[in-house]
């Protein structure tokens, strides 16, 4: 199953996915995930309602709604980082990974 | 990520969905599936293509065994010096044991055959053995 967000916000239950109509929808949009950076507010706030096309289309195009929710949302950080692993999910998904032999390159994470 | 860098020169994603898309539909993914459904699923499409083209690789190779076979039971006719009333030899009775359960009743089942026939010889052998003793005996 591809990575979701889900939570409640004024007793309404909200699923955040991406599939591959909504991120062509987001990229019809204009979003480009490698100008976050450069352009964090446009880009985030894209990203953000493109989440909801999905699992609530009508909640997507309301600006309002969805940025409401935005600010209300706490640990925005990580909820930007795992927005984008999520973006990113569909296309990854096409390519297959390598196995972990002998010979393949070995990374890890550090703090 | 930034202005630059190996990541701005990435084709956007809906430009390589479109160019695998068709791939997809070849292996039975609907136009739902790809598009709205759990964006993982074409991995599990990927998996069942990869069993699906050994299982034909299997079956294509399964058939040139019986080719092979059936080839081999009427060679000795289609020898170029064969002799007068040469006869093919009978194609197989039934065709390979298609897992190792079957494989096993099979054998069980020649085993049971070999039994039968043996039972059969020693009794015709008894029988006859007795005939003679009879005969003996007179």
């Amino acid at each position: 199953m591809a990575k979701k967000i889900k939570f409640t916000y004024k007793d309404r239950d909200y699923v955040l996915e991406f599939n591959r109509n909504s991120v062509r929808a987001l990229e019809a949009q204009g979003f480009q995930v490698e100008k976050i950076d450069a352009q964090p507010d446009t880009m985030i706030s894209l990203l953000f309602a493109g989440a909801f096309l999905m699992h609530h289309r009508n909640a997507a195009t309301n600006r309002k709604l969805v940025e409401e929710i935005f600010r209300n949302i706490p640990k925005r950080g990580e909820l930007v980082e795992t927005l984008v692993e999520m973006y990113q999910e569909p296309l990854l998904a096409l390519f297959d990974e390598p196995e972990e032999t002998e010979g393949n390159l070995k990374w890890e994470t550090e703090d | 990520m930034g202005d630059g860098g190996l990541t701005s020169e990435l084709p956007p994603s809906t430009k390589v969905f479109d160019e695998v898309f068709p791939y997809y539909l070849s292996i039975g993914m609907t136009y739902e599936l790809f598009w709205e459904q759990d964006c993982l699923l074409v991995k599990a499409y990927r998996r069942a293509e990869e069993y699906r083209q050994k299982r034909i690789n299997e079956q294509a190779w399964l058939n040139g065994r019986y080719v092979y076979d059936a080839l081999c039971a009427v060679s000795p006719i289609l020898h170029a010096f064969a002799k007068n009333g040469t006869e093919p030899r009978p194609y197989l009775q039934q065709p390979y044991p298609s897992n190792k359960q079957e494989m096993e009743q099979r054998e069980e089942e020649q085993m049971r055959q070999n039994a039968e026939m043996f039972e059969a010889l020693v009794r015709a052998k008894n029988e006859e053995f007795r005939k003679r003793k009879e005969a003996g005996s007179q």
